[in-house]
């Protein structure tokens, strides 16, 4: 799919590690998506909070609260959003309940940027057919 | 959108289950057809694959290393088909294939020994006594197939998503059970699912072309990067490596090989006296 003008479409990306955000940032915005970049997951949890993303991507190990925390969280204030888990911990089991959570999608770090531009595009779809 | 990997104990209504539910879920049924398909790419015949499968393990029996490539042309044909969606697999050993992919639902199908008893006999036209022995042999068979070719309890129902008794659940019922569950959320292919079976598949090509050369050899691939496990005994490390390279040169979907070449003098004959 080749790149798309969604400058209304707002993605959260909140990973520990500077380089991830800053790569998906990146990749994000090429796809013309606005990207607000969280190292810290409580901070990222109250700007969730204050603001309805329509894409949060989010990292699970991440010290005191983890991923399905946030995607937990998210789906409670805006079960709309779709959750993009990335992880370099994936196994069946995490797998699973991040989906019995609500999580649109599940990847395993190192990704490459075409696999996160296609999730992506996917979720932006699903995004679209849930607005008509 | 699960692929439902279903197996049953022999004369349990398991096939009777899968037909259904894969018409009620819309889903393609597989079984038999793996082993045709095994039989056309390997060139081993269709009565080999399935004794392979079916088959008393003993002394003057089928060798392991047979059995073992077998099983590898199979299983390599199965893997593939996993990479499809809606699909329903009834057939034997299909939970030793797909462990650790989340979208896979993997059912085991048993049924109290009276009541297997009762319908073999009915279907086969034989007394309740010669059925229980068939059946009693056969469950044996089994067990030993499964210890002999993967080293696992065919019975241990930790290997299993969904355990049904058909003596306590009607086979409508259990269609509507298996149907539910997969229809829940986590059993839907996520991108992380789906790799872990592109990798698995790859995994069974390579090792299907390489188990001529050792039965017992390993194949790990990561994302394309195919690693694999060989023993030999004996002096002849760079040729069996070699041999590995040159039968895995420019195999579609491998981005990087690496070979292991272990010496393994006493292992292999101890093995090949089991």
């Amino acid at each position: 799919m080749s790149q798309i003008e969604h400058g209304e479409l707002h993605v959260l990306v909140l990973d520990d590690e500077p380089i991830v955000g800053k790569n998906l940032r990146i990749i994000l915005s090429k796809l013309g998506l606005a990207v607000e970049v969280f190292v810290n997951p409580t901070l990222a949890m109250r700007k969730i909070d204050e603001k309805k993303f329509d894409i949060v991507i989010t990292d699970v190990v991440m010290g005191d609260v983890d991923g399905i925390q946030v995607l937990e969280h998210v789906m409670d204030k805006w079960p709309d959003s779709k959750v993009i888990i990335i992880t370099a911990f994936a196994q069946m089991s995490l797998a699973r309940k991040a989906m019995d959570r609500g999580a649109f999608d599940f990847i395993a770090k190192p990704f490459d940027a075409e696999q996160v531009r296609e999730v992506v595009n996917k979720a932006i779809e699903a995004i679209r057919s849930a607005a008509e | 959108m699960a692929i439902v990997n279903i197996s049953s104990l022999p004369f349990s209504a398991g096939e009777e289950i899968a037909r259904n539910l894969a018409a009620h879920l819309g889903y393609r049924l597989i079984g038999e057809e793996v082993f045709q398909e095994a039989s056309k790419r390997s060139g081993m015949s269709l009565g080999k694959l399935r004794e392979a499968f079916h088959s008393m393990p003993f002394l003057f029996g089928m060798s392991l290393a047979t059995r073992k490539q077998c099983f590898a042309h199979v299983h390599a044909v199965l893997a593939e088909r996993f990479l499809e969606q809606k699909l329903v697999y009834h057939g034997p050993f299909g939970q030793f294939l797909a462990k650790g992919v989340s979208h896979i639902l993997t059912v085991r199908i048993h049924s109290k020994i009276e009541d297997r008893v009762t319908r073999r006999a009915s279907q086969e036209g034989v007394s309740n006594k010669e059925a229980e022995r068939a059946i009693l042999r056969e469950d044996k068979q089994r067990l030993m197939i499964a210890e002999q070719v993967f080293n696992m309890d065919d019975n241990e129902t930790s290997h299993f998503d969904l355990v049904i008794n058909s003596s306590q659940m009607d086979a409508d019922t259990a269609v509507e059970v298996i149907s539910e569950t997969a229809n829940l959320k986590r059993y839907s292919p996520m991108t992380y699912s789906i790799q872990c079976m592109e990798d698995i598949a790859l995994a069974r090509k390579v090792k299907s072309s390489l188990v001529d050369i050792d039965p017992d050899i390993g194949v790990e691939v990561n994302r394309g990067d195919v690693k694999v496990r060989t023993r030999i005994y004996g002096s002849a490390k760079k040729r069996r490596a070699d041999k590995v390279r040159e039968r895995l040169k420019e195999f579609e979907g491998m981005k990087n090989l690496q070979v292991d070449v272990v010496q393994d003098t006493f292992g292999r004959i101890s093995r090949s006296l089991r």
